[in-house]
C-alpha cells in the first residue's frame, strides 16, 4: 500500500453530522404483530407458497400420540422421555440422552417443560432423532438454566431435530457444531423479550437461535426463530446447505449464511428483524471463505428493528432487506423486498468494517493465504421485486455500517448535490476502485477480478409511494475518472493539496434509477450458480440433482 | 432473565479489606461451623455388569476396559475405597499440574494408572500417547476454605478417562454419600459454598453430563470436502509435558520431577534426558502475586492459563497429530494454544480481532493491547451466564484468572487497533 494511508468517509461524515440534528432516529416504528405460531401467506410470491408451521397433518394419529403434528410417525422402539405438562424434565431428559447409543429415536413428551441444564449431545449418539409432538406442542423452557446453549450438539453424524421448541436459552438456542448430516424440521428457538437497547433493564436474549456451524449437509426447514440478539437462523462454515420454508422474526439478523459453500435459501420469510437475509464472509476462520450461495423466492419485509446486537452484527443497519459482506459468489433472485426502511439489498466489502488499509497485509496475512478476501464479488441480482423500501435509512453511526452514506443520500451531499430517494440496492464499490487502482495487488486482487461481475437485472418496481426505485454506489470504481469541468480533479480520491496525488478514496455517492443501465449493469448476464443438495441418512434434499425439490417451481426459477 | 453479571473489582477489594480487618480483630478463622454441602440421590437404570464384581483386591482392569460400573469402588482404584484423594492402588501414581483448569475453586486429586508392562510414549506438545488400558482419575472436592486445602473438604465427584480399545471414554462418578460414588451420566447441579480469601462464595457446582465431558475432550476434522468422512477423536487434555515437568513432593520423602518419576516407574518412554529443555508452563495458583511478575513471567503465566483453561476448545491444527483437526471452538477463529507463536499470529489470540459469534457493548475486540478494560476476552471471563467463558465447568468467577489476563493485556504495548476508543 503506497499512497493510501487510511480510508476516509470524512466528507460525507462531516456534512451528515452537521445535519444530523435535523433528522430524528425514531425507535417508535410500528412493528408488525408477532403471534406465534403463525401462518404466513406468501401470496405475492411466484408460486403462491405458504409457510405453515403448526397445522396437524393427521389428527387421529396425533391424538393417539403416535405421530407428531407434522406427521412423523413415532417408531415402536423409540425411547420416551417421561413427563407430564408442567414438569421439570431435566434429569429424565439428560439421563435418556446421555445413556443413548447410536441410531436411537428419543421422543420428548407433549406439553411445556422446564429444562434447567444445557442438553449436550455427542458422537455417542450418532444417528439420533430427537422428536417432540409438534413445534407448538412440545416446549422446552430453559429460563432457569444458568448458562450455555439450550441444546448443544457436537460432532454427531446424521442427527434429526424436529417438532419441538426451545425457549429462553441462556446462550444459543440449538447449536450444532462439527457434524455431518443435520436436519432441523419444525423446530423453533424463541426468546420472548422484545429486543431493545434497554436490555440491561429489560433482560438479555440469547445469541443465536438455530445455529449449525462447522458442519456439512445441513437442512433447516419449516422452522422458526424469534428474539435472538444475533442471528435467528444461522449456518456458518458449512458446506451443502438447504434453508427453506422457515420464518425468522424479530431477531437482529433473520437468516444468515456465513463462510459457507453450496447453499440454497428459498421460500423463507424474514420480517421485523434488523436485517432479513445476510451472507457474510468473515476473516480468520477455519473455513476461510464461502461460495455458490443462492437466495431465491424469499420474502424479506419490514426489517426495521433497532439494532440491539453487538459484535459484527451490531454494525448492521436497521431497515436492511438483505446484506452481503465480503462474499464471493452469491445469486439473489425472485425475492420480494417490501417496506425495509433502509436498503432492500446492500453489498459491502470488508473495507467498511475495517478501513485500516495500510495494515491489511500484516493483519490478515494468514487468512488471505487461506483464501479469504475483503472484497465483494460475483454477485448476480435479478428478478427481485421491490416495494417501498428505503424510506427511512439508519443514520446512527453507532449501529449502522452505512450511516454516513445514508446521511449523504438523504441530505444531498451526493455527487449531484441533490437529495434523492434512498437507493433500494447499494454497492460500496470501494474494493473495485482500489483493485482498479492497483492498490490491492499486494493482497493478490487486481482489476482482472472485476468487470461485469456484480450485476443487477430485471428488477420489478412495485413502489406505490411515489419514490423512484434507485440503485446506488458509494464509491466510483474508475480511479482515473475526472470532474467534468476540471480534469485535474480525480473525483474518486482525496488528493494531496500540493501535488494532486491521490491520498485516499473519496466517496461520491452515485445514484440513478434502476434500469438506467449504468450502475451494476453488465454487458452480459453472468452464469447462474449451481443448485445445492443436502444428504442426510441417505436421503437427498433440495433443488440439485436427485433432490426432493428438484421439480418444484422454486427450483426452476 | 439473566443479566451478565460484571465483576466489580472495587467492591470486591473492599470486601477483602473488611474481612481482613475482622480477622485481625481476633474473630479467629471465621469458619462457619455449619458449612455443609448436601448429597443428592442418583438413579441408575439396569443391573451392574457382572465384570464389576471384583474377584480380587487388585485394580479391576477388565471392568475398566469393558463396563461403566455402577460404583467407583467396583474398579478397586484406591486402597481405601472411601478416599479417592490419596493412596492409589498399585500401579497408580499421583500427579499434579503446575497450572490448572479453574473449576469453582475446587481442589483436584489426579492419578494415572498404566496397565502393567505397557508404557506411554512421550509427546513434546500434546498429551502423552497412553496405551490402551490407561486410566486418568481426577477427584474434585470443594474445600471449606481455599486457604487450607488440606483441611475440611467435601468430595463431590471422581471422573475417569479410560483408554478403551475403541478409544477414550469419559466415565463420571458422583459421591452421592460420604462412602460411595455412583455412576452418573446425566450430570448434577450441587449448591455449594467455599470461603476464598476471606469472602464466602456460593455457587451451584456443575457435575458435567457424560456428553459434556465428550464435548470438551473432542477434536474434530476441519472438513476438506464432500468426500471427507473422517470422524471426531476423544483425547485427554491435561497430562502434557509442559504441565508435568516439575518436582513433586510424593509424600514419602521423595521429591522428584514427575516425568522422571514416570520413567522410573516404567510407564513413560521417549522423553528427553535433559528435562530443562522442555518448554514448561508457569507454576501458577491463586496465591501467585501477579504484580510481582516481570513481563516475561507474566506472559508465560498468562499463556499457561489460557492454554489449560481455553485451548482444549480454542485450538486448530498446529501440533494436533491428525492433520486438519480442530478443537470444539477452533472454528471461532480464536486459538490460544501454549505453543502457538503470538508474534507471528497475534490475530489468532484475538489481538485487534472482533469476536465472530458474540459481542458486548464497550468491548469491541477480543484483545485491545494495553487496554484490558475494553477487551472482550477478559470480559467474558469476568461474567456468569449465557455469554461467559469457559462456557462449561464454572459457576463462579475466577477473579485471579481475570486479574492475570487483564495484567497480561495491559502489559502489552498500547495499540488501539485503529479504533477511536
Amino acid at each position: 500500500m503506497k499512497t493510501i494511508k487510511k480510508l476516509q468517509l470524512a466528507a460525507a461524515v462531516a456534512a451528515g453530522l452537521t445535519l444530523a440534528g435535523c433528522g430524528s432516529d425514531s425507535d417508535s416504528n410500528d412493528t408488525p404483530e408477532s403471534p406465534f405460531p403463525r401462518t404466513l401467506s406468501m401470496a405475492s410470491n411466484a408460486n403462491q407458497s405458504v409457510v405453515d408451521l403448526t397445522s396437524i397433518a393427521d389428527q387421529t394419529c396425533f391424538d393417539a400420540g403416535e405421530c407428531s403434528a407434522s406427521g412423523y410417525t413415532f417408531p415402536a422402539n423409540a425411547i420416551k422421555v417421561p413427563g407430564e405438562d408442567g414438569d421439570d424434565i431435566t434429569t429424565a431428559l439428560l439421563a435418556v440422552i446421555n445413556d443413548a447409543g447410536t441410531d436411537e429415536v428419543i421422543i420428548l413428551p407433549k406439553g411445556t417443560f422446564k429444562v434447567n441444564k444445557s442438553v449436550a449431545i455427542s458422537s455417542s449418539q450418532n444417528g439420533l432423532t430427537l422428536v417432540g409432538h409438534g413445534i407448538d406442542q412440545t416446549k422446552l423452557d430453559f429460563i432457569d438454566s444458568p448458562n450455555d446453549d439450550g441444546i448443544k450438539v457436537n460432532t454427531v453424524n446424521n442427527i434429526v431435530l424436529r417438532d419441538f421448541s426451545v425457549y429462553e436459552a441462556a446462550k444459543n438456542g440449538i447449536k450444532v457444531d462439527q457434524s455431518n448430516g443435520v436436519h432441523f424440521n419444525y423446530v423453533s428457538t424463541i426468546w420472548e423479550n422484545t429486543l431493545t437497547l434497554n436490555a440491561e433493564e429489560e433482560g438479555y436474549n440469547g445469541i443465536y437461535g438455530i445455529y449449525p456451524v462447522g458442519s456439512q449437509n445441513v437442512l433447516v426447514e419449516n422452522s422458526y426463530s424469534k428474539g435472538s440478539s444475533d442471528a435467528g437462523i444461522y449456518v456458518g462454515q458449512t458446506s451443502n446447505i438447504v434453508v427453506r420454508h422457515n420464518v425468522a422474526e424479530h431477531n437482529v439478523a433473520g437468516i444468515e449464511i456465513e463462510n459457507s459453500s453450496n447453499a440454497d435459501v428459498y421460500e423463507n420469510i424474514a420480517f421485523d428483524n434488523t436485517a432479513g437475509l445476510l451472507v457474510f464472509d468473515l476473516d480468520g476462520l477455519d473455513k476461510a471463505s464461502g461460495s455458490n450461495i443462492r437466495i431465491f423466492n424469499n420474502q424479506s419485509f419490514s426489517n426495521n428493528l433497532v439494532n440491539a446486537g453487538s459484535g459484527f452484527v451490531g454494525k448492521v443497519p436497521k431497515g436492511t432487506g438483505a446484506l452481503v459482506l465480503a462474499s464471493d459468489g452469491v445469486e439473489f433472485y425472485n425475492n420480494q423486498f417490501t417496506d425495509n426502511d433502509g436498503e432492500a439489498i446492500s453489498l459491502s466489502s470488508y473495507f467498511l468494517i475495517d478501513d485500516d488499509l495500510a495494515n491489511y497485509g500484516t493483519k490478515y496475512e494468514a487468512t488471505l493465504l487461506a483464501g479469504w478476501t475483503p472484497i465483494i464479488n460475483n454477485i448476480y441480482i435479478h428478478d427481485n421485486a421491490y416495494k417501498n423500501n428505503g424510506t427511512n435509512p439508519d443514520i446512527n453511526p453507532e449501529t449502522s455500517l452505512f450511516a454516513e452514506v445514508a446521511q449523504g443520500y438523504k441530505f444531498g451531499v451526493n455527487y449531484t448535490g441533490t437529495p434523492v430517494d434512498h437507493p433500494a440496492v447499494i454497492y460500496d464499490g470501494i474494493g473495485e476502485l482500489l483493485a482498479n487502482a492497483g492498490e490491492l495487488a499486494a493482497i493478490g486482487i487486481t482489476a482482472a477480478n472485476f468487470g461485469n461481475t456484480i450485476c443487477l437485472e430485471n428488477s420489478v418496481d412495485q413502489n406505490d409511494n411515489g419514490a423512484t426505485l434507485n440503485v446506488g454506489a458509494i464509491f466510483g470504481v474508475n480511479p482515473m475518472e475526472t470532474h467534468p469541468l476540471d480534469e485535474t480533479n480525480l473525483i474518486n480520491w482525496v488528493q494531496d493539496d500540493e501535488t494532486g496525488a491521490p491520498v485516499s478514496p473519496d466517496p461520491t455517492l452515485r445514484v440513478e434509477p434502476i434500469g438506467s443501465n449504468e450502475l451494476l449493469s453488465c454487458d452480459t448476464s453472468p452464469a447462474r450458480l449451481n443448485a445445492s443438495v443436502v444428504t442426510i441418512n441417505g436421503v437427498t434434499y433440495g433443488c440439485g440433482t436427485g433432490g426432493d425439490d428438484a421439480g418444484t417451481a422454486s427450483c426452476n426459477l | 432473565m439473566k443479566p451478565f453479571n460484571r465483576l466489580k473489582p472495587l467492591a470486591l477489594s473492599s470486601v477483602i479489606v473488611v474481612s481482613s480487618l475482622l480477622s485481625a480483630c481476633g474473630s479467629d478463622s471465621g469458619e462457619d461451623v455449619s458449612w455443609n454441602i448436601d448429597y443428592q440421590e442418583v438413579t441408575i437404570i439396569g443391573d451392574n455388569p457382572e465384570v464389576c464384581t471384583a474377584t480380587s483386591d487388585d485394580v479391576n482392569w477388565d471392568a475398566l476396559l469393558e463396563a461403566n460400573c455402577h460404583n467407583l469402588s467396583d474398579y478397586n482404584l484406591f486402597s481405601d475405597s472411601q478416599d479417592p484423594t490419596s493412596q492409589p492402588q498399585s500401579p497408580g501414581i499421583p500427579y499434579k499440574m503446575n497450572t490448572q483448569l479453574f473449576t469453582d475453586y475446587s481442589s483436584k486429586y489426579r492419578f494415572i494408572f498404566i496397565p502393567p508392562n505397557t508404557t506411554a510414549n512421550y509427546s513434546e506438545h500434546e498429551v502423552m500417547d497412553f496405551p490402551v488400558g490407561s486410566v486418568l482419575v481426577k477427584t474434585f472436592t470443594v474445600p471449606q476454605n481455599t486457604s487450607d486445602r488440606d483441611g475440611v473438604e467435601h468430595v463431590i465427584e471422581t471422573r475417569l478417562l479410560i483408554h478403551r480399545t475403541g478409544g477414550w471414554e469419559a466415565v463420571p462418578y458422583y459421591w452421592s454419600s460420604e462412602s460411595n460414588a455412583q455412576y452418573i451420566s446425566y450430570g448434577a447441579s450441587i449448591p455449594a459454598s467455599t470461603t476464598h480469601k476471606g469472602e464466602k462464595i456460593t455457587f451451584n457446582y456443575g457435575v458435567p453430563t457424560k456428553n459434556e465431558c465428550t464435548s470438551c475432550h473432542t477434536i474434530s476434522p476441519i472438513n476438506q470436502g464432500a468426500e471427507d468422512n473422517r470422524v471426531s477423536i476423544f483425547k485427554p487434555i491435561g497430562p502434557k509435558a509442559r504441565y508435568l515437568n516439575w518436582d513433586l513432593d510424593y509424600g514419602d520423602g521423595a521429591v522428584k520431577n514427575q516425568l522422571e518419576k514416570w520413567e522410573e516407574a516404567g510407564i513413560l518412554t521417549g522423553a528427553p534426558a535433559d528435562k530443562s529443555t522442555i518448554h514448561t508452563a508457569e507454576n501458577l495458583d491463586d496465591n501467585t502475586v501477579i504484580q510481582t511478575l516481570n513481563s516475561e513471567e507474566l506472559n508465560l503465566a498468562a499463556r499457561s492459563y489460557l492454554d489449560i483453561n481455553c485451548a482444549h476448545c480454542h485450538r486448530s491444527n498446529l501440533t494436533i497429530e491428525e492433520d486438519n483437526y480442530s478443537g470444539p471452538a477452533g472454528d471461532s477463529g480464536l486459538r490460544l494454544e501454549f505453543n502457538r507463536d503470538y508474534d507471528t499470529d497475534p490475530r489468532s489470540f484475538g489481538e485487534c480481532k472482533k469476536a465472530v459469534a458474540s459481542g458486548a457493548d464497550g468491548y469491541p475486540l477480543d484483545i485491545v493491547p494495553g487496554r484490558s478494560d475494553v477487551s472482550f476476552l477478559p470480559y467474558r471471563m469476568s461474567i456468569t451466564g449465557g455469554n461467559m467463558m469457559p462456557e462449561l465447568g464454572r459457576a463462579a468467577i475466577h477473579s485471579e484468572g481475570v486479574e492475570l489476563i487483564e495484567a497480561w493485556i495491559d502489559d502489552m504495548e498500547l495499540n488501539e487497533c485503529g479504533l477511536d476508543i
